[in-house]
């Protein structure tokens, strides 16, 4: 597998004496659906933002795809790699749906014909067509949201951060967003990078990175993740209630292990009445 | 939000919503300042006719125009009173204790007043008919040759586009700190001054750390999509100059050339 992001020993403060990461090491695959867990303050969005270059580590590397981040990789670096940050409004730049899709398009210098094109074709992904020439104020959270994403996809960049994307929406909002980006990871053609502290938006991913306090204390797959219930509530995550319910079940020895969703709950309990 | 005309767009297909931002620009500047030239009653009756057929044509209900006035409405009284009250020209029509009236103070009071009223009419009707983004477009077009001398067009156009297209969220804002700070005793509307300038901050504070907040947040994602201020960037709205740009553009050349000369 290639190595699409790889962070080495790196630390980050906002002032010297508390540093926010410490000797923070990370790779990531291409191809890759990563979920970042943490609670407030535990120093994702720094994360995000240095991996963005929006900031630079006191000490540590940054590669991604294979190249240095540097002042000078910047602005190759920022072709491959697009966020997508938490408050709907305040990364609309553009006066009008169309506007905003074509902003990066813009700096980039595309000509007028390949950016109109990119932008239909974009604004059609995320389901966003009928709205081309509708203004921000006219729009929900979620759907500047999949504007936002329009945006980064338009540019062809193939990592994708969502840093709490979601954390501003309400529930119809929020559940539109996430199977758009359920339809991006069935692609498997972008290295998705999912910052969330819901832990039930982390089932599908890959890989699940808990962080506290600007240390990674817990890595795996979902389920394996998922076991930890007792760690996970100690850096005050909420638990979804199918962790919550079977892990009770598996303490009394009536499952062996944790599940992740409300599916396989059922499945469990229905197993278990009937050899009862 | 309703009630806020100035600055907003209404969609429409009309032909004069077609026309050329440029031309917009240029002929309404070139109406004002005809407006403000003129002093016959003769000539001010055909500027109104001539916005009132605009008017129309853009099929926009006149409530809107009524309500882009409403901003302005003691300006435009003031301006009739002193003209009413203090221009002491012409003969006497009225007088009443130390209150004299002469004609040509009153006729001046309505032209002026007219004057006024047509001024700001026609600035709404341009601002209600041409998309903003349309409206940069143009600004940045017609002030090109001032980039040849340093002046940053491009960075100004893009500064006044995100400042149009943040209106109506600080307008949000505002309600919503207004209500937050009435759930907690603080009314702005009531007082004395020395209060209300007290509770103003109540308003004025978050509002400023909110919008700082803000603009943090915009930088960085505008820096991430790889704005860099200064460097050349296309643009996705193309402006289109046709014939009937023209042809609007050179009828207000002549309304302004009518102007000097009369
Ligand atoms: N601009 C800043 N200046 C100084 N300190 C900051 C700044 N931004 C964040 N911090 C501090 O760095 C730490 C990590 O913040 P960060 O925003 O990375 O957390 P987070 O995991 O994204 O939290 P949240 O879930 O609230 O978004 C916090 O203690 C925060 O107070
Ligand atoms: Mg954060």
């Amino acid at each position: 597998m290639r190595k699409m992001i790889e962070l080495k020993n790196i630390t980050f403060g906002y002032d010297a004496d508390s540093p926010v990461l410490k000797n923070y090491s990370l790779t990531i695959n291409s191809g890759e659906f990563i979920t970042i867990l943490g609670h407030n303050g535990s120093g994702k969005s720094t994360l995000s933002k240095l991996l963005v270059g929006l900031m630079e580590p006191q000490q540590g590397e940054i590669i991604i795809d294979g190249e240095l981040l540097s002042e000078d990789t910047i602005p190759t670096i920022r072709q491959k790699i697009g966020i997508v940050f938490q408050n709907p409004d305040n990364q609309f730049v553009g006066s009008t749906v169309r506007d905003d899709i074509a902003f990066g398009l813009e700096n980039k210098c595309v000509s007028y014909d390949v950016m109109n094109e990119l932008v239909e074709r974009y604004a059609q992904k995320v389901g966003m067509e009928k709205f081309l020439d509708s203004e921000p104020h006219y729009l929900s959270g979620g759907e500047k949201q999949r504007v936002a994403i329009a945006g980064v996809l338009a540019l062809g960049a193939n990592i994708i951060i969502l840093d709490e994307a979601t954390a501003m929406l309400d529930p119809r909002g929020r559940e539109n967003v996430m199977n758009l980006i359920h339809e991006l990871v069935e692609d498997r053609d972008k290295t998705i990078i999912m910052i969330t502290h819901h832990l039930d938006e982390a089932v599908k991913s890959d890989r699940i990175i808990v962080m506290n306090e600007g240390e990674i204390i817990l890595e795996g797959v979902p389920k394996e993740v998922f076991q930890e219930k007792e760690l996970l509530e100690s850096v005050k995550l909420d638990v979804p209630f199918a962790v919550k319910a079977s892990y009770e079940l598996k303490q009394r020895g009536l499952l062996k292990e944790v599940v992740t969703n409300d599916e396989e709950l059922m499945d469990e309990l229905c197993k278990l009445h009937s050899n009862r | 939000m309703n009630s806020i005309v100035i600055g907003r767009y209404l969609p429409g297909h009309s032909l004069w919503h077609k026309l050329d931002a440029r031309s917009k620009i240029l002929s309404t500047s070139l109406f004002v300042f005809s407006c403000f030239m003129i002093n016959s009653w003769i000539f001010m009756a055909i500027l109104v006719l001539l916005e009132y057929l605009v008017i129309l044509l853009t099929k926009i209900p006149i409530g809107y125009f009524v309500k882009s006035l409403k901003p302005i409405f003691f300006f435009i009284l003031l301006t009739f009173f002193l003209q009413v009250l203090f221009n002491h020209q012409g003969e006497i029509l009225f007088s009443l204790g130390p209150i004299q009236i002469y004609d040509e103070g009153l006729s001046l009071g309505f032209f002026m007043s007219v004057r006024l009223i047509i001024v700001v009419v026609i600035s709404t009707l341009l601002t209600l008919t041409t998309r903003p983004s349309d409206l940069t477009l143009a600004l940045e077009s017609l002030f090109k040759p001032l980039g040849k001398i340093g002046f940053p067009v491009a960075e100004i156009a893009l500064m006044i586009s995100i400042a149009l297209r943040f209106i109506p969220t600080l307008f949000e804002e505002t309600q919503k700190i207004l209500k937050a700070q009435a759930s907690r005793g603080v009314d702005i509307s009531e007082g004395k001054f020395k209060e209300k300038v007290v509770q103003l901050t109540s308003l004025l504070v978050p509002l400023f750390i909110l919008s700082f907040k803000r603009a943090d947040e915009l930088a960085n994602a505008m820096e991430v999509r790889g704005y860099v201020p200064g460097r050349l960037r296309t643009s996705i709205n193309q402006l289109s100059w046709r014939i009937s740009d023209t042809v609007l553009l050179l009828i207000c050349i002549g309304l302004f050339i009518g102007a000097i000369i009369f």
